[in-house]
């Protein structure tokens, strides 16, 4: 991947490859995560993503995307530790497939988007700014509606800390909605946020430098940001909520106190795969294939906020029974009960998946965000070094500092 | 083995059938690390009922073939899951309404033994009535996990509305009754009929050498004896062209009313590629329609007659036929109406050429960019096999769609049959 400096904090990456039949180019720009403007950054992506201001209709980017052979232009919120990446990705098919010049459009069509918004009129900005409200409260509907999903947003919410501004904004927060500020904030985004724009496909070097510079030349830039934060609540929080549902609902939310940077983070994802990742995790073959209690139960390591997640959904009658066996399952990795098969295949697993992962656009785009922006300088091959590495030792020794602090029933 | 180059998307395959009947395609992609292999029954929710040469009717149990995939994966042995994680790959497997897929990936050089395993585990059913029963109520949870999701819902209660008959309304892993009455003589009836190798196909995406993947797929089913089986295919009982439930309300606790509109189509059509393009012919008019490609789509949002998450979509197959209009709103009589009154109105449009171009254009790019991933390469072309077609087929009928094949279908279609469904939230 080659790195080119336009200016402080505003670069362009380079990751050539004819492996895919598309050409990847994302624009991410990045802030501090803050809890006071969370909704509006969600308003900010709906609004962007609608339309701007040449392309001033739905009807017209429908046509301008499908001109294009059925390009994608998203506008995406991440949040991860205490970082905000508004990312505008987009993909089309390769120039040669068609024999077009697809490369210059597709940057002059994300230029439209990010840079000339449909803030430049007006009359249409307020009208879409009310249309994106909606949309806004249609979101939280969808998230309340799915079980599953309230209780995961509940949890995180109930957590505290940076975890819940990962839960989705309130009501209340739309209500508040200011169409001056949501500008306010287009405008630092563009300003003050860092920006690195990445491409990915067969491309021409010089060419992607002359386009990124033709449009994408910002001034620079001082900002600052960690993808870590480490999220923590002082006491245990235990809560119930009837919502009388035919099929309960369990979230259990642990601090592990190990982040993506700390040398226990290989052992940690070893760990947790060994617990509920795979079908050879413990918690799926012992409460789902053993006692038959659920249809999923799953752990997942949030490795950007030091937290593990266990959830599952199951008859009311039998929580406090899968709560124990839950314990348990967590105790025989605590105390280095262990098979050695269940360390060796989980390794294997992770290791294969990590390999698979050069296949994937949206995981090479990532990794060169990580390994570029954070300075993230551990490649696939040191990461999987790092899991052969692992021992029985260390997976239980991390396994130990997991500490319950959400334990959240839906029922 | 036949080699295979398809010049406009740069793609090298291979196909072979084998003297057992199995469909065999290996697609090679010598940039990538990744291999997936894709083992298919033509068999899913859709073959409730089944008819052999000799007229005779064999019925399963609704669910079954969800039923089937869930216990495949057990081995008197050992795990075939853990068998797959030890070697490093991913396993795993779905039922839908037409087919049921076993799929592993991995980055392995050497696929061998995974693929030797995929193409044992799904060729041999080893069940008794404990681990029958011990399944029972992990299934019971992934129904109830369902119809908890009233996005999901929605589609279930359409497609029961729509048809009486039909399997289509039926869930796919069935219901819980129907789940608890299957037993182990079903799924042994229900496997030997439908996992034939001539009834199933083989895909393999991988940077590996075909030549040697092929071998080892043909050794693999030389030393296998399958019994003959009558031909069978799919036994739907006649239905009428009505309706079976005009209006239905349901409750759910959400915040908001989902509700829809279906349309129930009868098929006209025999031949399989004119049905696969008269599905895509209503995709393209309904599509040109009812989404933004038509200008009066944000007027529609303006007015509230529609919200932004509203959606419509179609299924025309060789036993049934359907369009299913869903939105999300507490005004469902106004829903329900502005759906009417655009469906009578819609036979006396004039299709717009520009807008059934711009589809065409738009569904090039996404078959392409389907090349991206291996799994979903495999997949796709599995789905086109389905149809006795291969996904570059597909792209030929997709592209030789013209304005006066809209226009002609749209003359014929008979919209009048209609079903309305409200999933009641606790604010409407």
């Amino acid at each position: 991947m080659e790195r080119v400096k336009i200016n402080n904090n505003v670069n362009l990456y380079i990751d050539k490859t004819n492996k895919f039949k598309s050409v990847n180019i994302d624009v991410v720009f990045s802030t501090l995560l803050s809890d006071k403007d969370k909704v509006y950054y969600y308003a900010l992506s709906a609004f962007l993503e609608d339309s701007c201001a040449k392309y001033d209709t739905k009807q017209k980017v429908s046509n301008v995307l499908d001109e294009l052979y059925g390009a994608k232009l998203n506008v995406k919120i991440d949040k991860k530790g205490e970082a905000l990446l508004i990312r505008f990705t987009s993909s089309l098919i390769n120039d040669k497939y068609v024999k077009q010049d697809l490369l210059s459009k597709q940057f002059a069509l994300l230029n439209e988007f990010i840079n000339h918004p449909i803030f430049e009129d007006d009359i249409k900005a307020r009208k879409l700014f009310n249309e994106v409200k909606e949309i806004l409260v249609l979101n939280i509907n969808t998230i309340n509606d799915d079980p599953i999903s309230y209780a995961s947003n509940k949890a995180n919410e109930l957590f505290g800390d940076m975890l819940a501004n990962k839960a989705i904004y309130s009501q209340e927060d739309v209500n508040k909605l200011s169409f001056e500020h949501l500008k306010q904030i287009y405008d630092q985004m563009i300003k003050k946020m860092a920006v690195d724009i990445f491409v990915l496909g067969d491309v021409d070097k010089e060419e992607i430098k002359k386009l990124a510079l033709q449009y994408f030349n910002y001034p620079s830039r001082d900002t600052t940001k960690s993808l870590v934060h480490l999220s923590h609540r002082e006491d245990h929080l235990y809560l119930k909520e009837d919502k009388k549902l035919k099929q309960a609902n369990i979230v259990l939310l642990y601090e592990c106190g190990i982040g993506s940077y700390d040398d226990d983070y290989a052992a940690m994802i070893i760990a947790n795969g060994m617990l509920g990742v795979l079908p050879t995790s413990l918690l799926f073959s012992v409460i789902r294939e053993k006692y038959s209690y659920c249809y999923s139960i799953y752990s997942s390591y949030k490795i950007y906020d030091g937290i593990i997640k266990i959830a599952t959904s199951c008859n009311k009658e039998n929580i406090e029974k899968i709560k124990e066996l839950i314990n348990e399952q967590i105790d025989i990795i605590r105390n280095n009960k262990f098979d050695d098969n269940l360390l060796n295949d989980t390794k294997n697993m992770y290791i294969s998946n990590y390999r698979l992962a050069d296949d994937s656009i949206s995981n090479i785009m990532w990794s060169d965000y990580r390994e570029s922006v954070v300075n993230d300088q551990r490649t696939t091959d040191k990461i999987i070094e790092d899991f052969m590495k692992v021992t029985r030792d260390d997976v239980a020794r991390v396994m130990n500092k997991l500490v319950l602090k959400v334990d959240f029933e839906l029922i | 083995m036949i080699k295979r180059v398809n010049k406009e998307f740069d793609e090298t395959y291979y196909e072979d059938t084998l003297d057992n009947g199995l469909k065999v395609v290996i697609f090679h992609k010598p940039l990538f690390k990744t291999s997936s292999c894709v083992f298919a029954t033509r068999y899913g929710s859709l073959d409730l009922d089944q008819i052999d040469e000799n007229g005779n009717i064999i019925h399963t149990q609704s669910g079954a073939a969800h039923f089937l995939e869930h216990k495949l994966f057990e081995d008197e042995d050992s795990d075939v899951m853990s068998k797959f994680c030890a070697m490093g790959c991913n396993v795993n497997a779905f039922t839908s309404y037409q087919e049921t897929c076993y799929y592993f990936e991995t980055s392995n050089e050497n696929i061998d033994e995974p693929l030797n395993l995929l193409l044992d585990f799904v060729q041999k059913l080893n069940i008794s009535d404990k681990s029958v029963e011990k399944e029972k109520p992990i299934i019971e949870q992934e129904l109830k996990m369902y119809l908890a999701m009233c996005d999901q819902r929605i589609i279930l209660e359409t497609f029961k509305s729509l048809f009486k008959k039909h399997p289509i309304r039926n869930d796919i892993g069935g219901t819980s009754e129907s789940v608890y009455a299957t037993t182990v003589d079903d799924l042994n009836k229900a496997y030997t009929l439908n996992y034939h190798p001539s009834n199933m196909m083989l895909v393999i995406v991988s940077p590996i050498d075909p030549m040697h993947l092929i071998d080892v797929v043909k050794e693999n089913q030389s030393h296998k004896v399958f019994a003959k089986v009558n031909k069978i295919r799919r036994y739907i009982e006649d239905e009428d062209e009505k309706v079976n439930e005009k209006y239905k309300e349901l409750e759910m606790d959400v915040e908001i009313s989902r509700v829809s509109v279906g349309v129930k189509l009868k098929i006209e059509e025999d031949n399989i590629y004119d049905i696969v393009k008269k599905d895509w012919i209503i995709r393209f008019i309904f599509e040109s329609y009812f989404s933004s490609i038509n200008a009066n789509y944000q007027k529609w949002i303006d007015e509230h007659s529609i919200s932004p998450l509203f959606y419509c979509d179609n299924d025309y197959t060789s036993d049934y036929g359907a369009i299913v209009f869903v939105d999300e709103t507490n005004e469902h009589q106004r829903f329900f109406d502005f759906i009417n009154s655009h469906l009578d109105d819609i036979k006396n449009i004039k299709i717009d050429k520009k807008a059934i171009e711009q589809m065409k254009n738009r569904n090039f790019g996404i078959l392409m960019k389907s090349f991206n991933k291996p799994d979903s390469v495999a997949i796709t072309h599995f789905r086109c096999f389905e149809n006795d077609m291969n996904a570059f087929d597909l792209l030929k009928i997709i592209q030789s769609i013209s304005v006066e094949d809209c226009q002609r279908v749209l003359n014929e279609l008979d919209l009048n049959n209609r079903c309305y469904v409200v999933i009641h939230g606790k604010n409407s």
